[in-house]
């Protein structure tokens, strides 16, 4: 089938690119697994889709796909919930340079007027 | 002992704002105002010997103004720290009653509190009715402190106490906090009666639900 043929030019293209940033070092050896397993998984899925039932059989859901779907949604609330994270953590950090700049001028202010006082 | 009004402000009306800092030098050593990123500049109509005037650059919220004038005042040796509004909200006789029991000894945080008087004058039906018991009740279940008042922002801490009581909330949700960090760390508090003068509603239901979403927020950070 021609989606099986596309998934397959696009894992390929995937893992192309995975091996290229690892020999450029700009992964690191468990992320280059991590992500050369995913893409190797994804193929496979495509090729055997009968591969992807059976492991869904295997946990209780009924059909390939829905396994992918619900893996899908719980990874996205994951990675949501991790931007999250980031983003009240730079908001704290936003607030510590806001914080410290202001204190500094104020001082450095302070210090000017006395001079000009003195 | 040496005592620093810090004063968050935000777009506040500078006539307004230089009367409440005038009223308030005869009552505090120090004055400590933090403009929070506004888009007024109201420092050059304010002409106060002890005014130190600090500036964030960008809007971080009125708990972090509030950290801020907190971290200034302590480096500059305050020993008694009183948080202000600066819209003209709060009444400055009231400063000497609150920072008495700290004076005394007694205890090392005031929270001031509207419903002490006698007679509970200015304050919006709702308000008394509805919005305060509710907010007294999730202030209750979120801190385990009771209290007559919530988020009456007039409050007086001893500077020593003042790394035990430090704000990670930014926004609204501070002044929950600081009952949280009050019970945590064990801090001899007490309550007392303030006026708070009504030129606006001031916060309502909607900014109630605002503040028990950022402190959720602030439990999953942590």
């Amino acid at each position: 089938m021609l989606i099986q043929l596309l998934a397959i030019l696009f894992c390929l293209f995937a893992i192309w690119r995975v091996v290229a940033k690892f020999r450029r070092q700009e992964l690191k050896p468990a992320e280059f697994a991590m992500w050369f397993i995913f893409w190797l998984a994804v193929g496979v899925a495509f090729v055997t889709p009968e591969s992807l039932t059976r492991l869904a059989n295997l946990l209780g859901i009924g059909r390939g796909t829905d396994l992918v779907l619900y893996v899908a949604v719980v990874v996205v609330f994951y990675l949501m919930f991790r931007i999250f994270v980031r983003l009240e953590k730079m908001e704290h950090e936003i607030t510590k340079v806001v914080r410290c700049k202001s204190i500094e001028e104020a001082k450095t202010s302070s210090k000017r007027q006395d001079t000009i006082s003195k | 002992m040496k005592t620093t009004a810090v004063v968050p402000v935000y777009n506040e009306n500078p006539e307004k704002l230089a009367q409440v800092l005038a009223d308030l030098k005869n009552y505090a050593d120090n004055i400590v105002v933090v403009d929070d990123g506004s888009a007024i500049n109201s420092k050059f109509k304010i002409q106060n010997s002890k005014l130190s005037w600090l500036l964030h650059e960008v809007n971080r919220g009125q708990g972090a103004a509030l950290q801020t004038g907190t971290d200034f005042a302590v480096k500059d040796g305050a020993e008694i720290i009183i948080h202000f509004d600066g819209d003209g909200q709060h009444n400055p006789e009231d400063i000497p009653a609150l920072i008495k029991p700290i004076e005394e000894g007694r205890v090392d945080f005031v929270f001031g509190s509207r419903y002490l008087h006698n007679k509970i004058l200015g304050i919006p039906w709702t308000k008394r009715k509805i919005i305060h018991p509710l907010a007294r009740l999730v202030n209750y279940l979120l801190t385990g402190l009771k209290l007559s008042d919530a988020h009456n922002g007039l409050r007086a801490f001893r500077a020593t106490i003042a790394d035990q009581v430090y704000l990670s909330q930014d926004r609204m949700a501070h002044a929950t906090e600081y009952l949280q960090l009050v019970k945590k760390n064990k801090i001899r508090y007490t309550e007392v009666a303030v006026r708070v003068n009504y030129h606006q509603y001031g916060q309502g239901l909607k900014d109630g639900v605002r503040v028990v979403k950022e402190l959720l927020a602030g439990k999953i950070v942590k």
